[in-house]
């Protein structure tokens, strides 16, 4: 597209059809240049830490401390990894993590699903009022609901559980308008089609409204996943025992040993964390950025 | 559901019935006091202009919308608090409503398939759809890989699997372009005919109306302005919203003044013309008072306006009872086959249909008319004073 530059049909045959629109302003070649500038310095910016993390927890715990800016190892080795899966109860913390992680991304689509669909299909009185009530639930900060929360769990001897962690999350007020958004998008006649043809409304959720808003599902699933996985500090104050940490809490593990920080190993660790969720997205990614373009709300 | 209807027999269920229906959204009255019938296997066309009621008046039949005061039957029996999946209705939406992820033969046999209606059954009737429409070899298509017309008659086909007795359709052709709709209409007519289903059909394209209806109900402001056969509406408009809805070019509709045994034209004073007897003694209470006078462009000729008796007399549409007054010409559209021809009418015109290279068109012309093809309507109410002509009587309807 280089040649286009200065010209906005340059390169396009003169018959060529064109679907009538203004035509866009390019940039210039300096634009151009000066902002693709800064777009890798952002992505520098963002990526380094990674970068390093990664690097890291491949060098020996001494190279760490001689050469701590060297973003590879000359001589690399995966000691902190054998230490990280055999020191500490790893696995039981991937397994902890996921099982918290699956049972809310479930339970928050499913109650999202559930109320988008009759916030978007159904008309009853109220309706609007309730659905900025619920919206409204998603900037109370996690502060202000901490504390009942936590007494809340705690009367429910629920404390120290995957449950406990999850229970307070079970439905969002984000996830219920991202997916009214989506419902929104659905021409109405095809709702009412199905209901001419006997369909029950939960099959008509099913086989007719979910397939059509797929990619808006995929993209709330792993933002849920996501989140609740990188979750820090309300499994912390569940989660008591050592044996029911999730993966960010034991990461804290590394800092707080004898002697000082095991940053190699606190790398390795940290690496492992973000492996699932970092991979989860590079598959989604697409479908993430669409839904949020699509419901006209920066990510 | 599943019974079997031989083709051609009418269902008696396809009755339909309005009482008094109406129907508000907050302090907007969408449609109100409606009442009419459609007969089982009949074609009845809503048809007036947009934010009439037409689609409002469908969706309650549908029961999409809640019925607010008056009741809807369906085959006989009061259906207002029945839930459209149980009122045997087949719909066609305006913009088709077929599900963009499944493929044509997934959308069609959707409802049959949700009923649980036995496999050989869902096939059978899918496929004599899928051949009375012509649709055989695109079962596996997506929506998204079909053109208009042909998504247009999945979605009639995914109506006439279901074998309701009722069909209603949305503007079914809007989507279309002018030369498919003329053939999709006619497919219609032919599909409805065959499978003899009650059709409520949605437009506001009066030649959609007068080809697909056996009978029309113009829509206006959410009331009933007229319902009856496409020759009624045209022919006897119940009133100046109808005469001057229905018809291209539409009628003119001329203010006069019932003076005696004379009608004097309010928008050319100096024009007078004598009424036939019977006429006159019709409109012998109107005496003094206003009327509009309507008459279809295509029931006026146009003579040149020197000329002898005789030749005039030749010439004239129905002898005594022909009305002739000099006229203005003032412009001339050429639509092809025929010319729109408009004489100055005071401060409007009055507009006539002739053949095309029938007449020599001058600036000054004879306007003529027969006093049989004139509407007489009350300026104030709008209704026809119901003066029509069988044969050479006069009648008061």
């Amino acid at each position: 597209m280089s040649k286009a530059i200065g010209s906005p049909n340059a390169g396009i045959p003169e018959n060529a059809f064109i679907l009538e629109r203004k035509p866009k302003r390019r940039f210039t070649m300096f634009e151009a240049g000066a902002l693709g500038f800064l777009f890798l310095l952002v992505a520098v910016w963002t990526a380094f830490p990674m970068l390093w993390m990664i690097g890291a927890s491949l060098k020996t715990n001494v190279a760490i401390s001689n050469d701590p800016l060297s973003l590879w190892p000359a001589r690399s080795t995966l000691e902190h990894y054998r230490y990280v899966w055999t020191q500490v109860p790893f696995a039981r913390y991937i397994v902890n993590t996921f099982w918290v992680s699956l049972i809310v991304t479930a339970a928050k689509l499913g109650t999202s699903v559930l109320a988008a669909y009759a916030f978007s299909f159904y008309r009853f009185r109220g309706r609007e009022v309730l659905f900025y009530a619920l919206l409204l639930t998603a900037f109370v900060p996690f502060t202000a609901t901490m504390i009942p929360n936590y007494l809340l769990v705690a009367r429910l001897g629920l404390l120290s559980s995957v449950l406990g962690v999850a229970l307070p999350q079970l439905a969002d007020g984000l996830g219920i308008f991202l997916l009214r958004q989506a419902f929104r998008s659905v021409p109405l006649s095809f709702y009412e089609a199905a209901r001419m043809e006997r369909v029950g409304p939960l099959r008509i959720l099913w086989h007719v409204l979910l397939p059509l808003v797929r990619p808006s599902l995929a993209a709330l699933a792993i933002l849920f996943f996501i989140n609740t996985w990188n979750e820090y500090f309300w499994p912390f104050l569940i989660l008591k025992e050592k044996s029911s940490y999730t993966l960010p809490i034991a990461l804290q593990m590394f800092t707080n040993l004898e002697g000082g920080t095991n940053w190699g190993a606190m790398m390795a660790a940290s690496t492992l964390t973000s492996l699932l969720p970092l991979l989860a997205y590079a598959l989604a990614q697409r479908q993430i950025i669409e839904t949020f373009l699509h419901s006209g709300v920066k990510g | 559901m599943s019974r079997t209807k031989s083709a051609g027999e009418i269902d008696r269920r396809g009755e339909i019935r309005l009482e008094n229906v109406g129907k508000r959204y907050g302090s907007v009255t969408a449609v109100e006091g409606l009442t009419f019938t459609v007969e089982p296997g009949e074609r009845a066309v809503l048809l007036g202009p947009s934010g009439g009621g037409k689609t409002t008046t469908l969706r309650l039949i549908a029961g999409l919308e809640s019925v607010d005061t008056g009741t809807v039957y369906l085959g006989g029996r009061p259906a207002n608090d029945v839930d459209p999946g149980l009122r045997d209705i087949a719909m066609v939406f305006q913009n088709y409503a077929l599900y963009p992820h499944m493929t044509v033969w997934e959308n069609i046999t959707f409802g049959l398939r949700m009923q649980r209606v036995p496999r050989t059954v869902i096939e059978t009737r899918a496929r004599e759809a899928l051949r009375l429409l012509d649709l055989e070899g695109l079962e596996d298509r997506l929506p998204r890989a079909l053109s208009g017309g042909q998504r247009q008659r999945v979605a009639l086909a995914r109506a006439i699997v279901k074998r309701a007795p009722i069909v209603l359709m949305d503007e079914p052709l809007s989507n279309l372009d002018a030369r498919l709709r003329v053939k999709a209409r006619s497919e219609i007519v032919r599909l409805q005919e065959k499978l003899r289903f009650t059709l409520v059909y949605v437009t506001h394209d009066q030649t959609e109306a007068m080809t697909i209806g056996t009978r029309i109900a113009v829509l206006a402001g959410g009331r009933l302005k007229q319902y009856g056969t496409p020759k009624d509406v045209y022919e006897r408009p119940a009133n100046l919203f109808v005469a001057g809805f229905i018809g291209t070019p539409p009628m003119n509709l001329i203010h006069a003044r019932v003076e005696g045994e004379t009608l004097r034209f309010e928008e050319r004073p100096e024009v007078s013309v004598s009424l036939p007897t019977a006429i006159a003694s019709a409109l012998a209470e109107r005496r003094g008072r206003s009327v509009v006078v309507g008459i279809r462009p295509e029931r006026i000729q146009f003579a040149p306006f020197a000329g002898t008796e005789a030749a005039l007399r030749d010439r004239e549409p129905d002898g005594p009872w022909t009305v002739r007054i000099p006229v203005d010409l003032r412009f001339v559209e050429d639509v092809g086959r025929e010319r729109y021809v408009y004489a100055a009418w005071g401060r409007t015109e009055v507009g006539g249909v002739v053949p095309a290279g029938g007449i020599e068109v001058t600036s000054r012309m004879l306007l003529m008319f027969s006093w049989r093809d004139v509407h007489f309507f009350d300026p104030k109410s709008g209704e026809n004073l119901g003066l029509s002509w069988t044969g050479n009587v006069l009648q008061s309807v």
